[in-house]
C-alpha cells in the first residue's frame, strides 16, 4: 500500500493537518498547502453544484491525474479527508475508514484539542504512522 | 452509459463551445429524457447572431428550483477544471495533467492540448477513463472541421464560439456511437464520407 | 526529444498520414500570392514583405492544431527541443525538408534554420528592379507561421530571414528568437 499524503480540512476549509508519507509529491511550503487546501475546499463546493443530475449527492470524491489519484472524504461534519496514492492503488476506501477511526479516536477523543484547530496530537501522527507505513 | 454534457474552452478562459444532452430538469428543453441527441446550444453573447437570440429567449438565468443558465454553467464549470489542473500541477509538477474527477453523481473528463484548448465531458459515474475520446474528438473532429476550416475563426473575441454543421454532426454521431461502443471505425468512414462531400482531395503520384 | 527520434517521428507521419498534393501546384500557388501582393503594393516590397509574415500568422495559428492532431506531440521540455522538433518534424511533414538547426547563442534562445531547398522558391527569380534583389524575402510567409504557431505553444518569437539564394546570398537562413514565454492566461478578474 503506497500512499503518498494525507490531508485533512476543517469545515470552513482550512487545512488542519498535512503530512508526506512516500515520495511522490512536489513538496511545498505550508503558506502553499494552506492556499491549496483553501482552493480545494471552494472547488469541492462547486462541484457539486454543476452536476448534470438534480439530485447531486456531494461533491468531488476522487480525483484522478498521471502521476496520482486522490480521493477525497468529506464526513457528515463537513471535515475533508484527502488521501494522495498511486494510480493503480487499490483499496483506498479501506485507508480513508481506518483514517477516519483514528481521527476519531485520537484526535477528538483527545480533550485538549481545539476543534477545527491544527492537529497537533502525536498519538494520531504516531499511530497513522504505524499503519500507513507499517516498516518505518 | 449517459453523456451530459460537452465543453470546449480556449487558451483565453472563453467557453466556446457547449452541447448538453439528456437535461431532465431543465425548463426550457422541451425533450424528454429519453431522447439521446439534442439540438445544440451554442454559446454566444454575440448580439448579433440568431443562435444567440434563441439562446437568451431560452434561458432563465436562474430557472426552476434555482437551477443555473448555460452560460454560468460554463463558467463553473471553467473555474472547477482550471483550479484542478493547476492544484495537480502544483502538486506533482508542471509535467502532470488532471484527466479526470468522479463526484457521487457524475464524472468529468478533461484533456488538454499543447495550445491550451480545454475538452470537457460530463458523463455519469460508471464511465471509465474518456481521455482518448477527448483526444479523437480534438484529432479527427475539431482540426479536421474548425482549424482547417478557414471561414471560422481561431481567436472568438467577442465569446462568437464554435459554430460549424460538419464539426456538430460529426460530435453527434461520434457520442452517439459511443455508448453502446460499437468500432470507431464505423465514425471514420462517416467523417470520411462527409469529407468527400465536402472537400477535393488531390491526388497526384 | 533527441534528433534522431524527432526525425523518425517527422518520416513516420510523412510517410503515413499526409495526404499529398502536387509540389508545382504549391509552387505557382505561393507564386501567385507574392506576385499579386507586389503588383498590388506597386513595388513597396517591404510591405509585401509585412503582408506575407501577416498571412503566414494567420496560418501557423490554425497549423500548429493539424501538426499536434497528426503527430501526437506533447509540449517541448525547452527552446532546443523546439527547435528540432519545428526542423526535423514540422517542416518535415508540411513541406518534406529538413532544414538544419545552428548558430545557437549561448543563452540557448536564438539559432538559425538553414535551407538546403525551399520548394515554394522553386524556379523563382527575383524581378530585375534593382530594389526586390534587396528588399524582398520572398520566402516570408514562412516566417509568419513560425510566429503563429509558437504563439499557440505559449511562445513569443521573432523569425525573420538574413540571407537568400534568390538574392544571392549563399544560403536561405532563418534567424528565430525567443522573445519571451507567454504565461497562463487567467480568467478575467483573477489575479
Amino acid at each position: 500500500m503506497v500512499i503518498l499524503s494525507i490531508l485533512i480540512l476543517n469545515k470552513a476549509g482550512g487545512l488542519i493537518f498535512q503530512r508526506d508519507f512516500n515520495e511522490g509529491l512536489k513538496k511545498l511550503s505550508s503558506n502553499d498547502y494552506l492556499v491549496l487546501a483553501g482552493t480545494f475546499h471552494g472547488v469541492h463546493a462547486i462541484t457539486s453544484r454543476i452536476s448534470p443530475v438534480r439530485d447531486s449527492g456531494g461533491g468531488l470524491e476522487v480525483l484522478e491525474s498521471d502521476r496520482f489519484r486522490m480521493q477525497c472524504f468529506q464526513t457528515l461534519t463537513g471535515t475533508k479527508f484527502l488521501i494522495f496514492a498511486e494510480p493503480n492503488q487499490p483499496n483506498i476506501d479501506v485507508v480513508v475508514k481506518r483514517v477516519y477511526e483514528l481521527y476519531a479516536d485520537y484526535v477528538m477523543k483527545n480533550p485538549f484539542y481545539q476543534i477545527e484547530m491544527p492537529i497537533r496530537c502525536e498519538a494520531f501522527e504516531r499511530n497513522l504512522v504505524a499503519y500507513i507505513k507499517p516498516k518505518q | 452509459m449517459t453523456i451530459y454534457s460537452f465543453y470546449i474552452f480556449d487558451r483565453h478562459c472563453e467557453c466556446i463551445y457547449v452541447k448538453q444532452w439528456h437535461q431532465r430538469d431543465r425548463s426550457f428543453r422541451p425533450t424528454s429524457s429519453a431522447s439521446t441527441v439534442d439540438s445544440p446550444v451554442t454559446l454566444s453573447s454575440d448580439q448579433r447572431s440568431s443562435t444567440s437570440s434563441k439562446l437568451q429567449n431560452d434561458v432563465h438565468p436562474t430557472g426552476r428550483g434555482g437551477r443555473l443558465s448555460v452560460q454560468d454553467d460554463a463558467k463553473l464549470v471553467f473555474g472547477v477544471v482550471f483550479s484542478l489542473r493547476n492544484m495537480v500541477r502544483k502538486l506533482s509538477g508542471p509535467d502532470d495533467s488532471f484527466i479526470s474527477y468522479r463526484t457521487g453523481s457524475y464524472k468529468l473528463h478533461y484533456y488538454e492540448t499543447a495550445t491550451n484548448l480545454k475538452f470537457v465531458l460530463l458523463t455519469d459515474v460508471k464511465m471509465n477513463n474518456l481521455k482518448v475520446v477527448l483526444h479523437q474528438i480534438y484529432v479527427n473532429l475539431y482540426v479536421e472541421f474548425v482549424t482547417k476550416n478557414p471561414l471560422s475563426p481561431i481567436e472568438h473575441p467577442g465569446g462568437e464560439g464554435v459554430a460549424v454543421e460538419l464539426f456538430e454532426m460529426g460530435l453527434d454521431s461520434f457520442i452517439v456511437n459511443l455508448r453502446p461502443h460499437p468500432p470507431l471505425r464505423r465514425i471514420q468512414t462517416n467523417l470520411v464520407l462527409n469529407r468527400e462531400q465536402y472537400r477535393i482531395d488531390i491526388k497526384v503520384s | 526529444m533527441s534528433a534522431t527520434k524527432a526525425a523518425r517521428v517527422g518520416e513516420d507521419v510523412w510517410k503515413t498520414r499526409i495526404d499529398k498534393v502536387n509540389a508545382e501546384l504549391v509552387t505557382l500557388t505561393y507564386g501567385s500570392i507574392v506576385a499579386q501582393l507586389c503588383r498590388d503594393f506597386e513595388g513597396d516590397y517591404l510591405e509585401v514583405n509585412k503582408q506575407l509574415e501577416k498571412m503566414g500568422y494567420n496560418i501557423g495559428l490554425r497549423l500548429i492544431e493539424d501538426f499536434l492532431a497528426k503527430t501526437n506531440m506533447g509540449k517541448c521540455a525547452n527552446f532546443r527541443e523546439t527547435a528540432e522538433t519545428i526542423a526535423k518534424v514540422g517542416f518535415k511533414v508540411f513541406l518534406n525538408i529538413t532544414p538544419t538547426v545552428t548558430n545557437w547563442t549561448t543563452d540557448n534562445k536564438q539559432f538559425s534554420l538553414i535551407f538546403e531547398e525551399n520548394p515554394l522558391a522553386d524556379f523563382v527569380e527575383l524581378p530585375d528592379d534593382g530594389r526586390a534583389q534587396n528588399e524582398l524575402w520572398y520566402s516570408n510567409m514562412l516566417c509568419g507561421v513560425l510566429r503563429g504557431a509558437l504563439e499557440m505553444v505559449q511562445m513569443q518569437v521573432d523569425a525573420h530571414f538574413v540571407g537568400d539564394i534568390l538574392r544571392g546570398n549563399e544560403v536561405t537562413e532563418m534567424r528565430v528568437t525567443l522573445v519571451r514565454i507567454i504565461d497562463d492566461e487567467l480568467p478575467p478578474g483573477e489575479d
